[in-house]
Formats: C-alpha cells, structure tokens, sequence
C-alpha cells in the first residue's frame, strides 16, 4: 500500500495540473517577499511588524486576499481532477490491475491526492517563511517595542484574547505561521478530496469539478449556521488569512470539523459509489 | 440545450442564499433597486483591500455561472465537433446564434440572482419599486449581462484552445487581476493620470456605485466626482463583448476538433 501510494504521489506531482498550482503560489508569496524587502529595506529594526505580517497570508495583504480568493480554484487541480483523468482515459483499468485491487487504487488515490495538494500548496508558504525568517528579525514587532505595549498585549487591550492561537501570534511568531501554513494545507488538501468526490458523479467535463468546492467556499464565504450545535459565523477570508482579532479558537476548531466532516462524508461516499458500480 | 437549464437552479438558490440573513431579520419595506445595489456592488466607495475582497465575495455568486456556462460553446468540440461542422454550411453563423443563446442564458441567469433575492425579500421584510428603482434595475441588468456573457465567451474560447480547467481559471484570474489593480488608483490625489487608470479597466463599470444614477439614499455615499454615466458603462463593456466575439470568431474559423482531450 505504501508503494503504491508513494508511485501514485509522484505521478500526479509530476503532471501538470501540479506544477502550475506550484509554481501560481510561489510567484505570488516570491512577489510578496521582493515588495517586502523593497519597502522595508530602509526600515528600522525596532519599527518592523512581526515576521507574520510579512507573509501573503497575513491579515491586510492584497495579494494574499488574492492568491486565497483563487485558491478555491487551484485546489482542483493537483488532486481533484485526477480521478477523472484516469477514468476518462481509462488508464484507471491498467492502474486497478497494477495495485491489486479496485479499493487499494481508490484510497492510494484518495491518500495521493491529499498528500500531493497538501505539498503543492505549504511548500511554497513554507519556502517564503523560510525567506521572510532569513531576511527579517524574528524577534522584532511594533507591538512589543515598548513595555505598555507589552502589557497591553498581554491584557488584550486592542486585541482579541480568544483569538485562535493568541500568544503564539504574539510571542512566537514562526510556530503561529507554521501551524496557520499547515492549516491551510490541510484546507486545501481537504477541498481536493471533495472535488474528487463529486468527480464520481459527474465527470463529463473537468471544469464542473470546481463546482463542489466553489460553493462550499461561497457558502463559507457570508453565512451564519451551526456546527454541531455550534453557532459560528462562516468568514472564509477571516479562516483563511492571519488575524489576531477576527477567529477564536473555538470558531477555527469547530470550522475545521466541518471540513472534516465533509471530507469524511466524501470517502465514504467515494467507497459506496464505486463498490455499488461494483454489483 | 435542456441540459443547461437545470442550472438556473444554482443562481436562484444562490439569491435566496446570499439574501437571506439581510432580508428575514431586515427591518421595513425595502426598495427593488436595492436589491440591484446590493449584487451590483453599489456599496463601494474607494477599492481598499476590503472593498475588494467584498466585491469578490459579491461576485462569487457569478463565477460560477461562469464555470457552469464555459462549456456551453466548447462541448461541441469536445467530441462530435466533426458532426457539428460537417453538417453546418456556414461556421460563423452557427457561431452567432450559439452566442446569442448564450447571452440569452446569461440574462435569464442574472434574472434568476435577483428573483432569489426578490422572494426572500417579498416573504421577510416587503418590495417597493418606483420609476427610478426600475431605471436601475434595468442598468444593473444591463451591466452584469454584458460582463458575464464576456467573461464566459472568454472563457469557452481558452477552454477550445486549452481545456476547461485552464479556460475557468484564465477568466477568474483575470478578472481578479483587473479588480485588484483597482486598488492601484490614488482615490486621494485624483488627478486626469488617475482617471485615465481607472476608466481603461472594464471592472471599474462593474460597480454600480460608480455611475451617475442617484443612489445615494440607499448606499450613503456621496456623489463620486469620477462617477461616470451608466450608458458609458454600458458601450465599454459592449465594445469588449464585440472585441471577445471577434477573438472567439477567429479560433472557432480554425480549430476543427481538439486533439487529446480530457473532456471528451
């Protein structure tokens, strides 16, 4: 099994669908950090913001809201389409023959694609917050330049104390944004499995696998409805970039069980649907 | 074509959706033009950050009629383009009655958004309408028909010459390119280079609080001193609908069948 999903990652790392998903976001975090250096270069250490105010993710940057408002769309394509690739072409014949069974190429699929969009869209966060930490202070961060602000801080004056992950956006900027980086993978990852999903369905044309994902993001988009009894106010901008006042904890928890919960629900829906083809 | 109509669905949920929260819990009779300002993008004054993901947010519901209509000129050379076009004697009039189903499509599409909006409206909180509210209705209408219908034809020709995939993408990226160069402008120090900027960029027409049209009652801002006439608005994106029509003329002359398709 972990042959097969290992030689499956590597297929759909190498195609196509991957590489542009790749290479779209590290164009845009590498335009992010050159305007970054060219407006800060002449900055004074103790005036900088923190290293997480650099990234395209953070809370007021423009081309962050861009690459997350497109994010939606490249999702589908490492992963999402595959499925359909493969039925379309009938390579999924020879692929089902090759693993030794319809259900292990299904979930080496299934775990293939997770595992290549979680690659193709942290890698390049990560690359930039390697860049942002080799070329910025860490420990520098208007916030904490002076002690009231300190103490502000530390009391949530100005700032939301339930925000998720507070004291980590505060005190220890590189682990907050790697965690927010690995949510987002998770995100991401999570949408694929959804496309790929409804690709059982419906696969006449590969455009129509956005479908499920773009109105779960516009759902997430403007709406207000509970979660498991969790009545949560759906801000897809406000999960996806980082903030300190906007999501609490329990919001961002509770977002990503619904995610989940999706994902799970689609799995399940993936095995049905192919063993009732089956019979 | 039947298959395509079981779409309207989506832009009706999406009105009834997206209007929900505001009308059920609104408070007193509300205008029909309102409705148009709320899915025209009538609030926006300057393009911040914010404005613009808000105007994004407003035109999710758009994209993906877009996605859904960027396959109606392709499916026919996905896979019976040579029965299609053996059997039709002239290529550019088949071309010209395919677009205009389209737009009619893409109107019905932006009837079926407000009639969404226009149901929870009418149950929660209660519809007025003057001559003045129609007027901008019918401009609203006007606005979003012609820049739908120009993004998906935009999108049908990419999607011939690449696929579909690539062809959706190519549109939204587009168009959120477009509206983000919006925040390039300086709102503050509006000089005719400013100007020049802002009314070269086809997204600019697409905010209806950027026209002349006395909507200040309802959105709050005041008069914009770059507010433009909506018939303006309405020639530009014309002039870029003929302008994709005639790209999209040219590579359906040329392409007979796409060759290793996915889509097929």
């Amino acid at each position: 099994m972990f042959r097969t999903v290992l030689s499956q990652t590597k297929i759909l790392l190498s195609q196509k669908g991957a590489k542009i998903t790749f290479y779209i976001l590290l164009i845009a975090v590498l335009w992010n950090y050159f305007l970054n250096l060219k407006e800060y270069s002449n900055v004074d250490k103790a005036s900088m913001p923190a290293i997480t105010e650099f990234c395209v993710c953070s809370g007021n940057n423009l081309i962050g809201g861009y690459v997350i408002s497109f994010i939606c769309f490249l999702v589908v394509l490492p992963g999402g389409i595959s499925f359909a690739i493969d039925k379309k072409l009938n390579i999924d014949i020879y692929l089902k023959a090759r693993c030794r069974g319809k259900y292990r190429y299904i979930i080496s699929k299934m775990i293939a694609a997770f595992i290549s969009t979680f690659i193709c869209v942290s890698i390049p966060f990560l690359i930039e917050l390697l860049l942002n930490a080799c070329a910025f202070p860490v420990e520098s961060s208007v916030k904490m330049q002076s002690i009231s602000n300190v103490f502000l801080v530390r009391d949530g004056g100005g700032y939301n104390p339930h925000a998720f992950m507070y004291d980590a956006y505060m005190y220890h900027p590189i682990m907050y944004s790697f965690v927010r980086i690995m949510l987002l993978g998770l995100f991401a990852s999570s949408l694929a499995i959804i496309s790929m999903a409804f690709s059982c369905v419906h696969n006449k044309f590969l455009a129509y696998l956005m479908i499920p994902v773009y109105f779960l993001a516009s759902i997430f988009m403007q709406t207000k409805f509970k979660v498991f009894g969790h009545k949560i106010s759906h801000n897809y901008y406000g999960y996806l970039l980082w903030d300190e006042g906007y999501v609490t904890g329990e919001m961002m928890t509770w977002f990503y069980v619904l995610i989940e919960s999706i994902v799970i629900a689609s799995v399940i829906f993936i095995l049905v649907y192919e063993w009732r083809k089956e019979v | 074509m039947k298959v395509y109509w079981k779409y309207f669905m989506i832009p009706f949920l999406y009105g009834i959706i997206f209007s929900w929260n505001a009308h059920m819990n609104g408070h007193g009779i509300i205008d029909i033009c309102q409705i148009a300002v709320n899915q025209g993008n009538g609030y926006i004054w300057y393009c911040t950050f914010e404005a613009v993901l808000e105007t994004i947010k407003t035109n999710f519901i758009y994209y993906m009629f877009i996605i859904v209509f960027s396959t109606y000129i392709y499916r026919h050379f996905c896979n019976s383009s040579v029965y299609v076009f053996s059997r039709c004697e002239n290529r550019m009039k088949w071309y010209v009655r395919e677009c205009l189903k389209l737009f009619c499509f893409t109107v019905i599409g932006n009837i079926a958004v407000f009639a969404g909006s226009v149901v929870t409206a009418l149950l929660g909180c209660g519809m007025t309408s003057s001559k003045e509210s129609i007027w901008i209705v019918f401009v609203y209408f006007a606005i979003y028909s012609l820049w739908i219908f120009a993004s998906v034809l935009l999108a049908n020709i990419i999607s011939i010459i690449k696929n579909s995939v690539i062809g959706n993408l190519t549109v939204m990226g587009i168009l959120n390119f477009l509206l983000l160069l919006l925040t390039s402008i300086d709102y503050q120090n509006f000089t005719s280079r400013e100007h020049i900027k802002m009314r070269s960029n086809p997204m600019s027409y697409t905010l209806l609080s950027w026209y002349k049209m006395n909507i200040e009652d309802i959105t709050g801002i005041e008069k914009l001193e770059y507010a433009c006439n909506p018939w303006m608005g309405i020639i530009v994106l014309s002039v870029c609908c003929m302008a994709v029509f005639f790209i999209g003329a040219m590579v359906i002359q040329k392409i007979d069948i796409i060759k290793n398709n996915t889509d097929n």
